[in-house]
């Protein structure tokens, strides 16, 4: 089926070796009792694949609250309007989290959006938090977030909700290391079928 | 002639009169169906429910639900706003507010929950919908009374 021919077709998942999802695992199995934020949404497997790190996981869903892409909406004076991150994330005010999961969320959002959220995540990251991220280097993505259904500690499931693609906007390693201020790149991992890795490791702001 | 003695079967005797058994309390069998309340779809509650049986809810509820020893299932069609502490609580409708499950948590597909899930065991099915944290810490941590919203009344002292 064409992209854009009006009818949404689910691809069949495909599943796809993870290095960052390992390395991830690799910094996790050794360090104790872990806080979880889910930006995506709440998959079954996913939640048991994690409940061996943590006994606390939070899950904001954003894919379903989320309006995409997220732009870097001006209004007339040209300043750029915050989305409301309270309302979409719904974190509670003493949450603390050591791993941030992203998946592709921020290929959906202008470099300013993602600055805005990097932003606002900071004060709900304890320093040394992961934030994982998978960004696409390729021309065209899937028209809508994809859903990862983690397989096993090294492979994810790649579940397109529809077969529609969508110009990429190749968020370059310099632009990221920009929009994500207080994190530094700790991991990056390029694969095969055009998606790069990023394991970003909170400093903290002091 | 000697008259041929019929058989003994034929002179029925009275049968002995039953011996008084002994009174011994045998107890009673546990009944094997569960009783379950059930709240029906066209049901609307404003106000906390508490209970010793299992429920099932189709209607609507603002308002807690407590049923600590049993199981809570919340149906296709249940409504609920406030908090729910059970043993097994199974959502297919949608709640608004926190799930305390003393022994496990499940959310069908088709259920909708907006709040912190505190269980051991939690079972979430893909494509449900679900918003807030998961707490799987041991039971002796989960099931600490939650922090009341009442506010504290300082005595008068005069």
């Amino acid at each position: 089926m064409q992209a854009g021919a009006g009818r949404k077709s689910q691809p069949e998942p495909v599943v796809h070796s993870s290095l960052g999802l390992q390395a991830l695992c690799d910094r996790l199995e050794n360090a104790g009792s872990r806080s979880i934020l889910e930006l995506g949404p709440v998959r079954s497997g996913n939640l048991e694949f994690w409940s061996r790190f943590g006994p606390s996981i939070f899950i904001a869903d954003l894919r379903s609250n989320l309006p995409l892409p997220v732009q870097a909406s001006e209004s007339e004076d040209s300043e750029f309007v915050e989305p409301e991150w309270d309302r979409l994330l719904g974190l509670p005010s003493d949450g603390r989290y050591d791993v941030v999961l992203a998946w592709d969320l921020l290929n959906y959002m202008e470099l300013p959006a993602v600055s805005s959220l990097i932003k606002y995540l900071k004060r709900f990251c304890r320093p040394g938090a992961i934030f994982f991220a998978l960004i696409f280097d390729q021309k065209l993505m899937p028209g809508e977030i994809t859903i990862y259904g983690i397989t096993d500690s090294s492979h994810l499931r790649y579940e397109c909700p529809t077969s529609e693609m969508r110009p990429c906007p190749r968020h370059q390693p310099r632009a990221l290391g920009i929009v994500m201020s207080h994190f530094r790149t700790a991991d990056s991992f390029r694969l095969r079928n055009g998606v790069v890795e990023y394991l970003f490791e909170y400093e903290g702001e002091g | 002639m000697w008259k041929k003695s019929e058989p003994e079967e034929a002179h029925p005797q009275p049968a002995p009169a039953p011996m008084p058994q002994p009174q011994v309390t045998v107890p009673r069998p546990v009944p094997q169906v569960r009783e379950q309340a059930v709240i029906g779809s066209t049901i609307s509650i404003k106000g906390d429910l508490t209970g010793e049986e299992d429920l099932s809810i189709e209607g609507k509820l603002d308002g807690k639900i407590e049923c600590r020893r049993h199981s809570i299932t919340v149906g296709k069609n249940g409504r609920i706003k406030g908090d729910i502490y059970g043993k097994i609580i199974t959502v297919e409708g949608a709640v608004e507010g926190n799930l305390y499950g003393e022994e496990q948590l499940i959310l069908r597909q088709s259920g909708t929950v907006r709040g912190n899930i505190i269980a051991p065991r939690v079972a979430l099915e893909d494509g449900s919908n679900f918003k807030g944290s998961i707490d799987m810490s041991p039971k002796e941590k989960s099931s600490a009374a939650p922090v009341q919203d009442k506010p504290i009344i300082v005595p008068k002292v005069t």
